[in-house]
């Protein structure tokens, strides 16, 4: 929502002025998008619950910068996506358990289900397989893939949000889409008889 | 056209269709380049059926549920208010 005439403009408008529990109100509001976020971007529970408060507490040092012609949920993914490259930027790199370097990143995923695309999209076991093949993905793909298409944002919002101009933003957002298409293609649910 | 020209521009079109298949799910292809999709799409076994791959793995992804395992907000709202008049982190 936006400007001083809706309830969360009249909200913002308070916490500008230092109201603790306006800002309160807006925390609350924006939470569960704010920490959804967080894990898509690819930080585990506890970062999540731990970056999240970074989050609002930079947001809080800096509403009173924030225009109020902007979307306030956009800017809150803006502060999150830079806290989330944060602090993945401070991990350690990861440890190829097997150590050969050529594991073929299917082969860690789980058996193919039998069954069809609506009903994979509503089985935790697909929703596992879908985040583990988000998590191979370069940051900055899945972030974009992440912005875009399970967030929903706009491509320019979601171009703002990773800073970056549009046209670069599609480019990570087609990379990321066509990986994630080789990496799910087994468990589309497409039959054999719709390849050609 | 000829048979020569023809494979020329099916090639030329196969070269360029998958670099453009996600602006194409996106609504953000002009008419002309629409267009070159989908009659590239109808004739190439192959670029129909990234096409339709990548279209399926986009609907999944909208599809897809908020994570799980978040706490209770009002938990969060308590930790950030107890915060506020923290120092910013260097």
């Amino acid at each position: 929502m936006t400007g001083a005439a809706t309830p969360e403009g009249e909200l913002i408008r308070r916490a500008q002025a230092g109201d603790q529990e306006a800002f309160g109100q807006l925390v609350a509001a924006h939470a569960e998008r704010v920490y959804g976020g967080l894990r898509r971007f690819g930080l585990d529970p506890s970062e999540a619950d731990e970056v999240a408060q970074e989050v609002f507490l930079r947001a809080w040092r800096g509403l009173p910068r924030f225009q109020a012609r902007a979307r306030l949920s956009t800017w809150l993914y803006r502060i999150a996506f830079n806290e989330a490259q944060r602090r993945l930027s401070r991990r350690p790199p990861p440890v190829i358990e097997s150590g050969s370097g050529d594991e073929d990143p299917i082969a860690a995923l789980p058996e193919a289900p039998q069954f069809g695309p609506e009903a994979l999209a509503l089985d935790r076991e697909f929703e596992r397989v879908v985040e583990r093949a988000l998590a191979q993905l370069p940051p900055e793909w899945r972030a974009a893939v992440v912005l875009r298409d399970i967030e929903g944002l706009s491509t320019e919002e979601a171009a703002a949000v990773a800073g970056v101009r549009e046209a670069a933003f599609k480019s990570r957002l087609h990379r990321g889409r066509m990986r994630l298409r080789a990496l799910l293609e087994p468990y589309l649910g497409l039959e054999e008889g719709e390849h050609g | 056209m000829s048979t020569v020209l023809y494979r020329l521009r099916v090639r030329r079109d196969h070269r360029w269709a998958p670099g453009h298949m996600s602006a194409y799910l996106d609504g953000e292809l002009s008419e002309p380049s629409r267009a070159r999709i989908e009659r590239h799409s109808s004739e190439c076994p192959e670029c129909r059926w990234v096409l339709k791959s990548l279209a399926r793995t986009v609907t999944i992804l909208r599809r897809m549920p908020a994570p799980r395992g978040q706490g209770d907000p009002r938990d969060l709202v308590i930790a950030v208010r107890s915060r506020l008049g923290e120092r910013p982190r260097p």
